[in-house]
């Protein structure tokens, strides 16, 4: 779907932010049309996350304009953004380690607009992913880092998204349940949720995106379909050219591994 | 427990302490109204700690809750009991002045600014004597004080509304978004609940039920004093008795603060000639007790049923 064909979900125009002075990212548009997939990708420290902060409201907007679903929401605070239909599952997955997984989740279905749904969002997010429904009672700081992904997802399924933001689901998960954790981002994409995707994990990440914008150095470089991205120049030579330069045998093998799980995600 | 249970027994704890200190002898209603205080300090300590909200300035709610009650009988010579709402007021006042200036400081920094703030306090009354009789302290006005037994009655009905504040909130949905707090205020304000909202709710609660502990007191001894109204000691043992009974529980400070009387009155009663002696060996207790027992009295009856997590399917 092109984002033109009907009302951007989430439009950001010419957004700065950052931390103190240093500016991360720099004059950054970006915008997520209704049920799309669009992901985000970037090396480390491209300012993929900072942008994701800025767009959950974690981070003050220095400069720029963040439209969602027709309401300008520059100034709005995060619990706010959350209730008008943000929801983050964020880097590191941060669940809460000495509550049982659902309590997290009721947590993740706190906000006003969700409370109706939430039994059915639980019936959803258990269906989802199995595993949580058979760890139900056990306290989220025991489960692997896998479940705990999958929770963090699932937590943020529970605030009834109409844009669902997740950053860096892969981040520090085996191959197998990456593609797991991937398989379910496409079924809730399937269901209709409008998501906002960022990756370092730019294979995977393509796999269930339909659109990406590419970030470097806090700057949009690079943006288009799917497929024109997998087989663009310039990602291969920024996400696995810079790598080539090092250490060959390494990367060959780390290609490899890539390779079958951008395939073995294609049969999914 | 169904809630109507829980009432029907909450009923019959307030007659029992309505009824029962003018039943016993004088010794028992200073045991009573020692752990009562004790108690509604040690719920309002442990209300906060459970939202990651670590407090050392306890005993500025207590000595602002004394100060106001004594002042307020003082001037317009109402019966004791009216003076418990300036002392709330006054105490929720400053709950949410603390909740609003430290802003977003947490543990360690948010429990020096409280530790500071109460101490701030206690200079404060010390310097106008004009209002607070300063170091020479403040009577209160003696035909006002209640009998020793409508007192304790009157503080024991305290206990239990605290008590059940404290159980009714911790089966509530704030109760999670308040531990959760505990966790990660960044993460809690990504779930949609205003961090800053539940801070200021949850200490300008805590400020109040302090408050009374402090107004209570001041009734009890008839004369207040600086010093004493904002020990550092009342902080203290605001968490050691949650800590001892079991931090974060609803029957934490119950435990704890029976189990406190009962160590500094046996200390007292065997080592009391010997100075310091007593305090020496009910710090040895309170010290095995948290070596021993980390999860307080609650927390060894759990390990011996083994009881599992409470289910949450009532939620």
């Amino acid at each position: 779907m092109s984002p033109a064909a009907s009302p951007p979900v989430l439009e950001l125009q010419g957004g700065f932010t950052g931390y103190g002075d240093s500016v991360v990212v720099n004059d950054v548009s970006i915008s997520v049309g209704q049920g799309e997939v669009v992901c985000l990708l970037g090396a480390n420290g491209a300012g993929k996350t900072t942008l994701m902060r800025a767009i959950t409201g974690l981070l003050p907007l220095m400069q720029g304009r963040l439209v969602f679903r027709g309401e300008d929401i520059s100034k709005m605070p995060a619990h706010d953004r959350v209730r008008a239909g943000i929801c983050l599952s964020p880097e590191g997955r941060q669940v809460f380690p000495e509550l049982t997984v659902m309590e997290n989740l009721v947590l993740g279905g706190f906000n006003k607009r969700a409370r109706e749904f939430r039994q059915r969002n639980l019936d959803r997010v258990f269906d989802l992913f199995p595993r949580l429904s058979e760890r139900k009672t056990q306290a989220a700081g025991l489960m692997s880092g896998g479940e705990q992904q999958m929770l963090a997802i699932a937590r943020a399924l529970m605030g009834e998204p109409k844009l669902l933001a997740l950053d860096e689901p892969s981040l520090g998960l085996a191959p197998k349940i990456v593609l797991t954790v991937f398989d379910a981002i496409k079924t809730i994409a399937q269901s209709g949720i409008t998501i906002l995707l960022v990756e370092q994990n730019t294979r995977a990440a393509l796999t269930v995106a339909e659109r990406g914008y590419v970030l470097s150095a806090g700057k949009i470089v690079h943006e288009g379909s799917a497929r024109e991205l997998m087989q663009s120049e310039m990602i291969q030579k920024a996400f696995i050219g810079a790598i080539y330069d090092g250490d060959k045998k390494r990367v060959t093998r780390r290609e490899r591994r890539l390779a079958a799980l951008a395939g073995k995600a294609d049969h999914a | 427990m169904s809630t109507t249970r829980v009432v029907i027994l909450l009923g019959v704890l307030l007659a029992v302490a309505v009824i029962v200190p003018h039943l016993l002898p004088p010794v028992m209603d200073d045991w009573a109204i020692r752990f009562a205080t004790l108690l509604l300090i040690a719920v309002s300590w442990n209300l906060m700690a459970n939202a990651g909200l670590i407090s050392l300035g306890h005993s500025g709610f207590w000595g602002l809750g004394a100060y106001s009650a004594g002042l307020f009988a003082n001037v317009t010579q109402l019966p004791f009991w009216v003076s418990i709402f300036p002392a709330m007021a006054l105490g929720a006042a400053f709950g949410f002045c603390l909740a609003f200036i430290t802003g977003r400081l947490r543990g360690l920094f948010f429990a020096i600014a409280t530790l500071a703030m109460a101490e701030a306090l206690r200079v404060v009354a010390l310097m106008v004597p004009a209002l607070t009789g300063g170091a020479e302290g403040l009577f209160l006005t003696d035909h006002l004080r209640p009998s020793r037994e409508t007192l304790t009655s009157f503080t024991l009905a305290l206990t239990v509304a605290a008590v059940a504040i404290s159980y009714f909130l911790s089966r509530s949905r704030y109760h999670y978004a308040l531990r959760a707090m505990r966790d990660s205020e960044a993460a809690v304000q990504m779930l949609g609940v205003n961090p800053a909202r539940f801070r200021i709710g949850i200490t300008v609660l805590s400020g109040a039920m302090a408050a009374t502990a402090g107004m209570v007191s001041a009734w009890y001894t008839g004369y207040l004093e600086p010093g004493a109204a904002f020990d550092l000691k009342i902080t203290i043992s605001a968490q050691i008795a949650p800590l001892f009974g079991g931090l974060y529980t609803v029957a934490g400070p119950v435990f704890g603060s029976m189990a406190l009387l009962v160590v500094s009155e046996v200390t007292r009663l065997h080592f009391g000639n010997t100075a310091g002696f007593g305090l020496l060996a009910y710090g040895i207790v309170l010290v095995c007790g948290v070596m021993f027992m980390p999860g307080g009295i609650v927390g060894l009856f759990r390990k011996l049923r083994r009881r599992p997590r409470a289910s949450m399917e009532a939620v």
